[in-house]
Formats: C-alpha cells, sequence, structure tokens
C-alpha cells in the first residue's frame, strides 16, 4: 500500500515498543487507528499521544490466545471505522530460560502469544478482506525467525512459525489484490527486551543459593550490554513503512539480517559455523557478567 | 555421527514413510531400535521386518502429541537398550485444504504433532544426552519448513517452526558434544502424500454436492500426478544418513532448496515472484485435475 491517509489500520500489542511506534507513526500519516492490548492503562495513554493528530483512535483489550476476543474486536472494528486496510500483527513475549528450565507451559504460553495471535487474527479478519479484494497484512516476527541463535528457544520457534505462515499467505493472497509482510527486526529498543524478571525461568537451584535481586542485577546488566547497540523504534518503524510501502514480503531493518538468509544457501558451513559463535560468544558474555559478581553460573547451567 | 553398528536408535513415526525406511536402514547397519507410531498394527510388522536384520528392536505406542506419552516410552527405552545415540523426531501429519477454511482444530492438531512432538521428544530425552555429553537429534522437517509455497498453512507455519527450533539447538548443543540436524524432504512417497483423505477438510458445500468417495478419488489421483517424479523413502534416507554422517545441520534431498534460500536473501523479488508462481502453478494443477473429474473447484473456493 503506498497510501496511508484516511484509511484504517487495526494493531494489536499497541500499548508499547514496535505497536505503539506504528501506532505514532500511522496516525501522523492521517490512518484511523483501532488498537489494542492487554495492558489498557497504557494503551489508554498511547491514545492521548494520538488526540493531537486528529484520526479517529479506538480502543479496545484484546487477549490474543483468545480466539474470541478477536471476533469481538473484529466486529467493533467494523462498526467503528469499516473496512481494515492495514492489519499489523504485533503482540508478542519472550520468555528467558536455559533448556533445563524452560517448562512446558512456558512453550505454550510463548507460542500462544507469539504464533496463535496472527493465526487467531487472519481467521477473523481475513473473510472480509478477500471479499473486498484488498488490504495489507503485516506480521511482526523477528530476526529470531530469520535464524535460530541465541533468542529464547521458544520464541525462535514461534517466530519461524511466523515466517512460514507469512510466506504462505503471501503465496496465496497476491491474486487477490491482498499483500502480505513480514518484519523481522534485531535489536529495537522496545519492551520486550527491557528486562522484565518475571519472564525469566531461572535454575531453581541457582535461587536457592542466591538472592534473587542479586541475579536480577545481573540479568539486567546483561540485557543492557546486548541492547547496546539496539535501534530506537522511531528508526526502526520508517524502514518498516517504507518496506510496507513497497509491498515487500520480507522487510529487514538491517542488511545483515538479508546476508545471513544468502548465507543458509550458499555456504551451509560457514551458517552452521556462525550460529555456533553466535550463541558461544552470547552464552560468554552470560558467564562473564555472573563471574564479575562472584557466580560461576555453569555450576547452575548444563545446557542454554 | 559415522558409525551406526550397535548402538541405539529412537525413532516416531516409524510404522511407514520415512520412519519406516531409517528404520530397516539403519537396522542393517547394525543399529539397535526403539519404534514407536500410533498405528501398532504397521508398526507390529516394521518391527517383524527388523527383526529378521538381526538387531535388538522395541516397539511402542507413542502420541507424540502426548508429553506423557514420550515420558512413559524414554523410561522404557532406558531401561531396555540403555544410552541414546541417534533421536529420530520424524512423526507428522498435514490436514487443511484451502485459505477460507480457517479451522482452529485442524491448525491445533497440525501444530500438536508436528511440533509439538519434537518440544516433547527434546524435553524427554535431552537432559540425559546433556549428562552424558554426546548424541545425535535428527528432526524430520520439510520443504515447507524452508519455503512457503503450495502445502497446508499449518503444514508450513508447523514445519518452519521445527526448522527455527532445529537451528537454535544446533547452536546451543554443539558445545556439549550433542549433534542436531534438520531433515528437509522434498516429494518423497510416503503416507503424508499418498492421502490420508480423513486428514483433508474439504469445503462443505463441495462436499454436499459431490460427496467423500468422488471427491477423494479425485484427491487421491491428483497426489499421484503431484508425487510424479518423487523419490522413495528408501533412497531418500540414503541421503539422510549421509548428512548425518557429516553432522550437517540442514540436510536436503534436493539442491532447490539451498537456491530458494540463497534467493530469499539475495533477491528477494525474485523470491516472492517464485512463490505466488509456485503457487499458481500447483492451483492450476489442481484446477485442472478436478476439471478432468467434472468439478469445477473455483466455485468453491
Amino acid at each position: 500500500m503506498d497510501e496511508f491517509i484516511g484509511k484504517n489500520a487495526f494493531i494489536t500489542g499497541a500499548a508499547s515498543g514496535i505497536g505503539r511506534s506504528f501506532a505514532l507513526a500511522l496516525a501522523e500519516l492521517g490512518m484511523n487507528l483501532f488498537i489494542t492490548d492487554i495492558n489498557l492503562d497504557k494503551l489508554e495513554e498511547v491514545k492521548k499521544e494520538l488526540e493531537e493528530t486528529k484520526v479517529k483512535v479506538y480502543t479496545a483489550k484484546c487477549d490474543v490466545c483468545n480466539y474470541k476476543e478477536f471476533e469481538d474486536v473484529a466486529h467493533q472494528f467494523y462498526d467503528s471505522l469499516g473496512d481494515v486496510d492495514l492489519l499489523i500483527n504485533n503482540a508478542g513475549i519472550a520468555i528467558v530460560g536455559s533448556i533445563d528450565n524452560i517448562i512446558l507451559e512456558d512453550w505454550k504460553k510463548v507460542l500462544d502469544v507469539n504464533l496463535w495471535s496472527v493465526i487467531h487474527s487472519i481467521k477473523a479478519f481475513l473473510p472480509k478482506m478477500l471479499k473486498r479484494g484488498s488490504g495489507h497484512i503485516v506480521n511482526i516476527a523477528s530476526g529470531a525467525g530469520i535464524f535460530g541463535s541465541v533468542e529464547p528457544l521458544p520464541y525462535i520457534t514461534s517466530k519461524f512459525g511466523v515466517v512460514g505462515l507469512t510466506e504462505a499467505l503471501y503465496a496465496r493472497l497476491k491474486r487477490f489484490g491482498i499483500n502480505v509482510s513480514v518484519i523481522a527486526p534485531t535489536y529495537i529498543k522496545t519492551d520486550i527486551f527491557k528486562f522484565e524478571p518475571d519472564r525469566i525461568a531461572y535454575s531453581p537451584k541457582l535461587l536457592e543459593d542466591h538472592k534473587k535481586e542479586k541475579i536480577d542485577a545481573i540479568y539486567r546488566e546483561i540485557f543492557e550490554e546486548v541492547m547496546k547497540s539496539a535501534m530506537p523504534p522511531k528508526r526502526a518503524i520508517k524502514k518498516f513503512i517504507a518496506g510496507i510501502r513497497k509491498n515487500q514480503l520480507y522487510i529487514f531493518d538491517i542488511i545483515a539480517t538479508s546476508q545471513i538468509l544468502a548465507m543458509k544457501g550458499n555456504n551451509p558451513h560457514q551458517y552452521e559455523d556462525f550460529l555456533v559463535t553466535y550463541q558461544t560468544n552470547r552464552e560468554e558474555l552470560i558467564k562473564k557478567h555472573f563471574l564479575q559478581h562472584g557466580i560461576n553460573i555453569e555450576d547452575y547451567i548444563e545446557s542454554y | 555421527m559415522k558409525d551406526f553398528k550397535d548402538k541405539n536408535g529412537f525413532i516416531t513415526g516409524a510404522a511407514s514413510g520415512i520412519g519406516r525406511s531409517f528404520a530397516l536402514t539403519l537396522a542393517k547397519r547394525g543399529m539397535n531400535l526403539y519404534i514407536t507410531d500410533i498405528n501398532m498394527e504397521s508398526l507390529e510388522k516394521v518391527k517383524l521386518e527388523i527383526e529378521k536384520i538381526g538387531v535388538k528392536v522395541f516397539e511402542c505406542k507413542c502420541d507424540v502429541s502426548k508429553y506423557k506419552d514420550f515420558e512413559k516410552v524414554a523410561k522404557d527405552f532406558y531401561e531396555k537398550l540403555g544410552e541414546l545415540d541417534l533421536l529420530i523426531n520424524n512423526a507428522g501429519i498435514s490436514m487443511g485444504f484451502d485459505i477460507l477454511n480457517i479451522d482452529l482444530k485442524v491448525w491445533k492438531r497440525v501444530m500438536d504433532v508436528n511440533l509439538g512432538s519434537i518440544i516433547h521428544s527434546i524435553k524427554a530425552f535431552l537432559p540425559r544426552m546433556v549428562k552424558r555429553g554426546s548424541g545425535y537429534i535428527a528432526n524430520v522437517a520439510s520443504g515447507a519448513g524452508i519455503l512457503g509455497v503450495a502445502e497446508p498453512i499449518p503444514y508450513i507455519a508447523s514445519k518452519f517452526g521445527v526448522v527455527g527450533l532445529s537451528e537454535t539447538f544446533f547452536a546451543r548443543l554443539k558445545n556439549l558434544g550433542i549433534n542436531v540436524s534438520v531433515i528437509v524432504p522434498m516429494w518423497i512417497k510416503t503416507n503424508i502424500i499418498v492421502v490420508d483423505t480423513d486428514k483433508i477438510q474439504y469445503p462443505p458445500k463441495l462436499l454436499e454436492d459431490f460427496g467423500k468417495e468422488k471427491l477423494d478419488k479425485a484427491y487421491s489421483t491428483l497426489m499421484d500426478v503431484i508425487a510424479e517424479g518423487a523419490i522413495s523413502p528408501d533412497d531418500a534416507v540414503e541421503m539422510y544418513i549421509e548428512g548425518i554422517q557429516k553432522n550437517q545441520l540442514y540436510i536436503f534431498d534436493n539442491p532447490y532448496y539451498l537456491e530458494a534460500l540463497a534467493l530469499k536473501g539475495k533477491d528477494p523479488k525474485q523470491y516472492e515472484n517464485h512463490i505466488v508462481e509456485g503457487f499458481t502453478n500447483r492451483g492450476k494443477a489442481f484446477r485442472d485435475h478436478f476439471n478432468q473429474h467434472g468439478i469445477n473447484i473455483e466455485d468453491y473456493m
């Protein structure tokens, strides 16, 4: 799509991070918005920020794991704004933890929010888009949906799923006049990388031997170091909107992601080395920070 | 892993297709096996074939969508065979029909079997592999985990998930002495394409107008057309075993997928055209074939 003014967008996970930045940027381009999240307080704050822009803005709670809620908000959307021109499936979470400590419930939670959200959203919104023969679906995946390295295990799995789902939709919907894109951000300064102790599955023995506050503080340091070079969301969103204007299937924030993708096909051995080196460096970083605080993390984690 | 003789393998979905061929080929190379499936009748036949080869073989029912089943068979495996050298996560299903029929139950079933199976299997078997500092995990994905073209969408999403999971396990486990591969079959003559018609979700009106029997017949012969040039699972498994011997992360049976991956990174526009074309051609083959059976499929999609 290349024209945004007077058109209608729906965004999940719009209370913070990329979702919020998308809302602000699209309102500036004159789009009417229907924004959702599970955190209604923060969502209302975003709505307030959008007041000056004069576009229509509606808010609703939407737990993306729950298809019923999508059905409800889809109806509210049609009643208040009419047709969906741009559907941004952005909501996502990450639960951090080593292989030993991630439990099946963590897997389910992450797959529910990151992958099922997109399935639910498509089921709720696609039929009307197909009838109308227009619209643009944008799924926010991650660099972790392109190459499987240092991000948490369930996060990577869910985001690869989103990428595949998007490719399949792209191949099927083009001829109906519907565009589909997948955005694969690397490190953007958003809440998903903000340090949240609740989303870390610590080793039980580690918690036994050391105060939780101390471990939290070490993890916070690690997060901050990883995020040092992260891109501000505003700059990233500019690139993403440029990609949407060009109806690109894949939209990246940095060129390296394309290069890594090409490496997979051109030089599988180099790609294997790249994955292992990247992972090893991250493990070294974690070890280093824990050692600085007198903890040998290897006593607690067998496999990262 | 170089050598299979006297080592122990565990295979899910071993009653047919790639799983069965893996079992027989590895048995011939001297590997002891623990084979599972939900179809016990066919599994029993595979077991008899393996017994003739002369290695140890155990079988057990395992519904891969249930973690409890894995816990049980893992315990039984350790009791009967000892350490696990090669874990082959092969069980998979494909369901679905077209984009307009987004059936959440179908999605859940496909995700539970294709992706849940591997999460469960790794949860059950990995801790002991890590303690021992050796072992090999081979996940059977699909070309549909590399390119999102013609297969049913839930199948594609689940197989992309399997590929991502394999990549990250490869990266995490290499330094611990454990190898991980993801096998990417193209068209193999297996049950997954030799149509299990119960797994097709026909549009209700289509079903009403023509009846299941006629549709199943058209669909089955369609798969014959699509799978033309497909290689046999035995031939494919020879290639996969070679990949396992080289500890490759990605194991393909066709260089096409390497080219496709490179194209994604190098020339995104061309890749976009490629997958749209791929889907369009498949759709055309589909329409033409149903037309030959007197069914104008476009009226229903």
